[in-house]
C-alpha cells in the first residue's frame, strides 16, 4: 500500500535509502547543539532518537533533512555526499509536532499539494489523494477546511500529506506530543502499522521512552547534543550506557539512589538506604555508586522470593484511570513508583518490595553503568 | 468558601454551534473537581463562564445561591491559573504582593506577612528576590499560582497549569498544587484534557464531550462503573474495548464468537443489541488452545518496557486490546478469555444497561 519510490526526472525509482552522518556538528550562536555525531541509519530500518527536551534531536532531523547544514562533518544517503543539497533533492517525508496545514486550502488539497508541486495528473492525484485519506480514517472530512476540524484530524491530514509523498525516508519530530492522551494512544499504533506496511527508512525523534520502544529497532541516544548510546533498542533498554541513559530510557524516570560503598566484617555492602544493605562483595564494585532501579520495578506486594522491602514516606499518589504513579521520600530522597492498577493508599509511610535483580549499578564518578546486579 | 452551581448553561460563540449545551453542575463547597474531555469539548468555555470572562449565552451561574451571572470577573473572588503562566516583569515578591497593593485596609507588615505565609506554602522563599524573567516555566507558575492565592479567593480555577512546563518540574509542581488544596480547601475546578492530572487534583469530575458533561462522578466510579461507552473508553490507559453484539437465548452472539450468559444474570427485556465493554486489563490470555476461549490472531505487541505490553489482537470483525504480560508475534493465534462479570453493557446510544 505505502510504496516507498523517489520519483525523479528521469522516472528511477529507489525503495530505501541509507543515511550516515560522518562527526557532524552544528553550532547556533556559537553553542555546540550537535556534537561530533555519527551514526549510520541502515536502510529499511526504524531508529528512535531518544532524548530529553534540548538534546539536539530536531536539530539532527533537520540536519538529515537538509533543513540546516551542518557546519563539520559530512551526510551520505546510500553512500553518496547529500551534505550540500537542499531539502527538497533529498526527498524526504517529514512528519513535525507543530504541524502547519494551509488554512485557505480544504483537506483534500492539503493533502495534494505535494503532488500538485510534483505536477502529476489530476486523477492520479485524486487517486493517491483519496487512498490514503482512506487508510487514515478521514475520507468523510475532505472537503472541510483545517478550522472545521478537531486537532486530531489535523494531525491525521498532517500525517497524510506527508504520508502521500511517498519517500523513502521518513522523519518523525515528535508527532505525538501535542496530541491529546486518547488520541496518542490510537495514533502510535496507527501510524506504525501504516509506516510498517512500506519499507521507507523512518527515523523518529521522541522524548518517550514507550514510543521509542513501540516504534524502533534502533536506538540512537542523544543527550545534549552527543551520542551517549546506540544500538539495538531492548539491548540498551537492558544495559543503559550510563546514568543519562538510565534516567531518560525509563518512563517514568529511573530512580537513582546515591549509595556508598562501606566494609563491613570484611564484606563490600552498597549502603543503599537505612534498612537496604547489599552485599556486594562478589561484584568488585569503586566506592561511590549510584543504584538505578525503573518505576515499575518497585512493587506493593511481595511478587517474588528474595524481594526486600524499604518503607518510604507517601508524597503524592497520581491516579490515571487504570494504573498510577506514586512518588515517595526515602532517607531525603525521591523515589517513583508505577503499578498497572490503582489502589488508594490511606497510610502516609509505606512498605514497597524490591528486586535487587532490577537494580542497575553505576560508578558516581564516571556515571557509567557497571553491571546489574546479580546474586553472589 | 463557595458552591458553584451551574443552571442550564448554554453557549455560542457564532450563533450556530453550541460550544456548551444545556449544563447543570453543582460544586459543593470546598471540593475538588475536574472537567476532562478531548480538546474542542467545551471544558475551557465553561470555566471562562465559571470566572466571568465570558457571559453565556443562556442559563444561570449562583454561587452559594447567589446568581452571579452578570457579575464581572473581579466582583466574584475568583482566581485563575492559566496554562501560560501570568507574571509581572518584577521582583517574585513583588508579584506576589501585587493584588494586595489596591488594599488600603492592610497594614505594609500584614501584607509582608501574608506574602511570606504563601511563599512558604510554595516554596518560593529562595527566589523572592528575584526577577521573573528569569525563572523557567514551572518557576513562573508558581509565582502566578502564589500571586492568585494571597488573594485568598473563594473559588481557584486551573486551565491546564501543566500543559507548559517543563517535563522534569512537573511533579514537584503538581506535589505543590496538591498541598495547596489540602491546605486551603477553596472550592476548586481544575481544567484538562490529562486524565491523570484530573484524576490525582479532583475528588469528583465531569468527563466532557462536544459540549455535553457525560458523566459526573467519584472518581473511582468513573472507573468502575462509567456511565457511558465514551467514559468507559476514555478514563484509563488504554481504553475499554468496546464490541457491538446480539442477545440471543442465553449467549450474546459476536459474529465471529458467542459469550455464554451466566443463567443469575438477566438483561432488561427490550435489549437485543448490546455494546460489551471490556477493560484491556480485565481480559485474560494464552498461547495455548483452552476449553471454550476464543482463538484470536495478533496484530501488534506494544513493548513498554515493564512487566506488561498491550496486545493488539484481532477477529474478522473485532479488534481488541489486551494488558498482557505474555508478547506475542504478529499473527500468531491467541486465546482469548472474557470473565463474565467483569464485562459492562452498553446499549446502541451508548449508555449503560443495568443486568439484574
Amino acid at each position: 500500500m505505502l510504496e516507498l519510490t523517489i520519483y525523479t526526472k528521469n522516472g528511477i525509482k529507489h525503495y530505501m535509502t541509507k543515511i550516515e552522518l560522518e562527526n557532524v556538528t552544528k553550532f547556533f550562536g556559537g553553542k555546540k547543539v550537535i556534537d561530533n555525531v555519527s551514526i549510520s541509519v541502515e536502510s529499511g530500518d526504524r531508529t528512535a532518537i531518544l532524548g530529553p527536551d534540548k538534546a539536539g534531536k530536531s536539530t539532527l532531523l533537520s540536519l538529515i533533512a537538509g533543513i540546516e547544514k551542518p557546519d563539520g562533518g559530512r551526510i551520505y544517503f546510500d553512500g553518496k555526499d547529500v551534505t550540500r543539497y537542499p531539502p527538497q533533492k533529498r526527498n524526504i517525508g517529514m512528519l513535525v509536532q507543530t504541524f502547519a496545514l494551509y488554512p485557505n486550502l480544504n483537506v483534500y488539497e492539503n493533502i495534494a499539494s505535494p503532488l500538485r508541486a510534483r505536477g502529476l495528473t489530476t486523477e492520479e492525484i485524486d487517486r493517491e489523494v483519496k487512498e490514503q485519506a482512506k487508510s487514515l480514517g478521514i475520507d468523510d472530512i475532505l472537503h472541510h477546511y483545517p478550522y472545521e476540524i478537531s486537532g486530531g484530524e489535523c494531525q491525521r491530514v498532517a500525517t497524510a500529506r506527508a504520508l502521500v509523498k511517498k519517500a523513502a525516508v521518513y522523519l518523525l519530530d515528535e508527532p505525538f506530543t501535542n496530541l491529546d492522551y486518547k488520541l496518542k494512544e490510537s495514533m502510535r499504533v496507527e501510524l506504525k502499522r501504516i509506516l510498517d506496511k512500506g519499507k521507507g527508512t523512518i527515523i523518529l525523534a521522541t522524548p518517550d521512552p514507550e514510543e521509542a520502544l513501540i516504534f524502533a529497532k534502533t536506538l540512537v541516544f542523544l543527550y545534549d547534543g552527543k551520542v551517549l548510546q546506540k544500538g539495538p533498542i531492548e539491548e540498551c533498554y537492558s544495559k543503559p550506557a550510563s546514568i543519562s541513559v538510565g534516567k531518560y530510557f525509563s518512563k517514568p524516570m529511573m530512580n537513582l539512589i546515591e549509595a556508598p560503598l562501606v566494609q563491613k566484617n570484611k564484606r563490600s555492602v552498597l549502603n543503599i538506604s537505612d534498612e537496604l544493605q547489599l552485599d556486594v562483595t562478589h561484584l568488585n564494585l569503586p566506592e561511590e555508586c549510584v543504584v538505578g532501579l525503573r518505576p515499575h520495578n518497585l512493587y506493593l506486594v511481595k511478587e517474588r522470593e528474595g524481594m526486600l522491602t524499604i518503607s518510604p514516606t507517601l508524597e503524592l499518589q497520581e491516579n490515571a484511570g487504570s494504573e498510577m504513579i506514586v512518588r515517595m521520600k526515602l532517607d531525603g530522597s525521591s523515589l517513583t513508583m508505577y503499578t498497572p492498577f490503582v489502589k488508594r493508599l490511606k497510610e502516609k509511610s509505606l512498605r514497597i518490595f524490591v528486586d535487587p535483580c532490577d537494580f542497575y549499578i553505576f560508578s558516581k564518578k564516571t556515571g557509567k553503568f557497571i553491571t546489574k546486579y546479580q546474586r553472589g | 468558601m463557595v458552591e458553584v452551581r451551574l443552571e442550564n448553561l448554554t453557549h455560542s460563540y457564532d450563533g450556530k454551534t453550541n460550544a456548551v449545551e444545556n449544563i447543570s453542575l453543582t460544586f459543593q463547597d470546598k471540593t475538588a473537581n475536574g472537567l476532562l474531555g478531548p480538546s474542542g469539548c467545551g471544558k475551557t468555555t465553561l470555566l471562562s463562564i465559571i470566572a466571568g470572562l465570558l457571559k453565556p449565552t443562556r442559563g444561570r451561574v449562583y454561587f452559594d445561591g447567589r446568581d452571579v451571572t452578570e457579575l464581572p470577573p473581579e466582583k466574584r473572588n475568583v482566581a485563575i491559573v492559566f496554562q501560560f503562566p501570568v507574571v509581572y516583569a518584577m521582583s517574585v515578591f513583588d508579584n506576589l504582593k501585587f493584588p494586595l497593593d489596591a488594599n488600603t485596609k492592610m497594614s505594609k507588615d500584614e501584607k509582608r506577612k501574608k506574602v511570606l505565609e504563601i511563599a512558604d506554602l510554595l516554596d518560593l522563599k529562595p527566589i523572592l528576590g528575584q526577577t521573573t524573567t528569569r525563572l523557567g516555566p514551572a518557576d513562573k507558575q508558581r509565582v502566578a499560582l502564589g500571586r492568585s492565592l494571597v488573594r485568598e479567593p473563594s473559588i481557584f480555577l486551573f486551565d491546564e497549569p501543566l500543559s507548559s512546563i517543563e517535563p522534569d518540574k512537573k511533579s514537584f509542581l503538581k506535589t505543590k498544587i496538591k498541598e495547596v488544596q489540602k491546605r486551603l480547601w477553596q472550592t476548586t475546578v481544575y481544567v484538562t484534557h490529562d486524565q491523570t492530572e484530573a484524576l490525582t487534583f479532583a475528588d469528583n469530575v465531569a468527563v466532557m464531550n462536544r459540549g455535553k458533561v457525560i458523566q459526573f462522578d467519584k472518581v473511582e466510579k468513573l472507573y468502575k462503573k462509567p456511565n457511558s461507552d465514551f467514559v468507559g473508553y476514555f478514563i484509563g490507559f488504554p481504553g475499554m474495548n468496546i464490541l457491538n453484539g446480539c442477545l440471543k437465548g442465553d449467549e450474546i452472539n459476536l459474529d465471529d464468537f458467542v459469550i455464554k450468559i451466566p443463567e443469575n444474570v438477566k438483561f432488561p427485556e427490550h435489549v437485543t443489541e448490546v455494546k460489551i465493554g471490556v477493560r484491556p486489563e480485565d481480559i485474560k490470555v494464552s498461547g495455548e488452545k483452552r476449553r471454550d476461549w476464543i482463538p484470536f490472531k495478533c496484530d501488534v505487541f506494544e513493548n513498554l518496557g515493564k512487566d506488561f505490553g498491550i496486545l493488539h489482537l484481532t477477529t474478522e470483525h473485532h479488534r481488541i486490546k489486551v494488558k498482557s504480560k505474555l508478547s506475542f508475534s504478529r499473527g500468531s493465534d491467541v486465546w482469548v478469555h472474557f470473565p463474565f462479570q467483569r464485562l459492562h453493557f452498553f446499549d446502541q446510544k451508548g449508555r449503560r444497561i443495568t443486568t439484574f
